[in-house]
C-alpha cells in the first residue's frame, strides 16, 4: 500500500488522508455543501476543499463530519 | 461567494480593454496601470481556476496587484532619483493613500456581496502558514541588508544614505508583505495538508 510522506507544505508524494464526504452527502439525500459546512461549522469552500482533498480538517472538525453522518470517523476518513 | 471561469474571463478581459483604451488616449499612469494588471490577473485566473472565492481570493488577488503596481512605481521613482527626498516623501503619502483606498475599495465590495464571512479554522490555518513564508522573506531581507552594511563598513565603501537605508528596510517590508500574499493565494488555489 502506498503511503503519503509531504516533503513540503505544497508537495506530497500522494495525498495522505482520503474521504467519503461527497458520496455520504449523496446518500443523505444529496445534502448540499453549504448545509454540512452550516451543521459543521465552517465555510463550504473549507468543505470543497476537504472533498478534494486539498485540506486535512483538525480532528474537531473531522468528527463533527462524522457526527452529521451519523458514522464513525473510519467510515469518512481514512489514511492509505 | 464564488466567481466562475467565465465570469473571471468576461470581467478579466473588459478591464484589460478598458484601461488599454485609456491607456493608448491619455498616457500612462498608476491606475490605468493598475486597471491593466488587475485585468490581465482576473482574466488568467478565469483559464487557471474553474472559480474563484470571492471571499478570500479576491481581496487577496487586489492586495497583490496593488502592491506591485503602487510600490513598484514608488521604489522605481526612489532608486532613479535618489537625491529627490521631497519627490520620494510625497510619492510615499500619495500610495499610502492609494493603497488604503484601494484596500477600501476591495472589501466594501466583498461586503457588498454579503459574502464577507467569519474566518474558519482553514482560513487561520493558511493565515499562519503564509505568515511564515512572509517572516522566513523578512528575516532573510533584513539580514541581507545587516551584511551589506557590514560589508561596506569592513571594505570602507561609501555608506548608503539614510533615505535610501530606509527604503531599502520598507522595501524589505513590502516584499514580505508580496510573499505572505502569494503564499496565501498557492495556499487557498493548491491546498494545505499540514501546518
Amino acid at each position: 500500500m502506498w503511503r503519503a510522506y509531504c516533503i513540503t507544505d505544497w508537495v506530497c508524494v500522494v495525498a495522505s488522508i482520503t474521504n467519503q464526504v461527497p458520496r455520504l452527502r449523496f446518500e443523505a439525500n444529496g445534502m448540499s455543501q453549504q448545509a454540512l459546512a452550516n451543521a459543521v461549522g465552517v465555510t463550504r469552500q473549507t468543505i470543497i476543499a476537504i472533498e478534494k482533498n486539498k485540506y486535512s480538517p483538525s480532528l474537531e472538525v473531522a468528527f463533527k463530519i462524522a457526527q452529521v453522518f451519523e458514522c464513525s470517523l473510519e467510515q469518512v476518513f481514512a489514511y492509505e | 461567494m464564488v466567481a466562475n471561469k467565465n465570469l473571471l474571463r468576461w470581467v478579466g478581459a473588459s478591464f484589460v480593454l478598458v484601461n488599454l483604451v485609456m491607456l493608448v488616449v491619455w498616457g500612462w499612469g498608476t491606475l490605468f496601470l493598475l486597471g491593466l494588471g488587475f485585468g490581465g490577473v482576473v482574466c488568467a485566473a478565469g483559464w487557471w481556476a474553474d472559480e474563484i472565492d470571492f471571499t478570500n481570493e479576491f481581496p487577496l488577488l487586489v492586495s497583490l496587484i496593488a502592491v506591485l503596481t503602487v510600490f513598484g512605481r514608488y521604489f522605481y521613482f526612489v532608486f532613479t532619483n535618489p537625491d529627490d527626498l521631497i519627490g520620494g516623501l510625497s510619492r510615499f503619502v500619495s500610495a499610502i493613500i492609494f493603497m488604503i483606498v484601494i484596500e477600501v475599495v476591495a472589501h466594501s465590495l466583498v461586503a457588498a456581496q454579503n459574502a464577507a464571512a467569519d474566518a474558519d479554522e482553514r482560513d487561520k490555518r493558511i493565515e499562519r502558514a503564509a505568515s511564515r513564508w512572509g517572516y522566513i522573506v523578512l528575516v532573510a531581507g533584513v539580514w541581507v541588508l545587516i551584511g551589506q552594511l557590514v560589508s561596506r563598513v569592513v571594505f570602507e565603501q561609501a555608506m548608503l544614505s539614510s533615505y535610501l537605508l530606509a527604503n531599502l528596510l520598507f522595501l524589505i517590508f513590502v516584499i514580505a508583505e508580496l510573499a505572505n500574499i502569494v503564499a496565501r493565494l498557492l495556499y487557498y488555489r493548491l491546498g494545505l495538508r499540514r501546518g
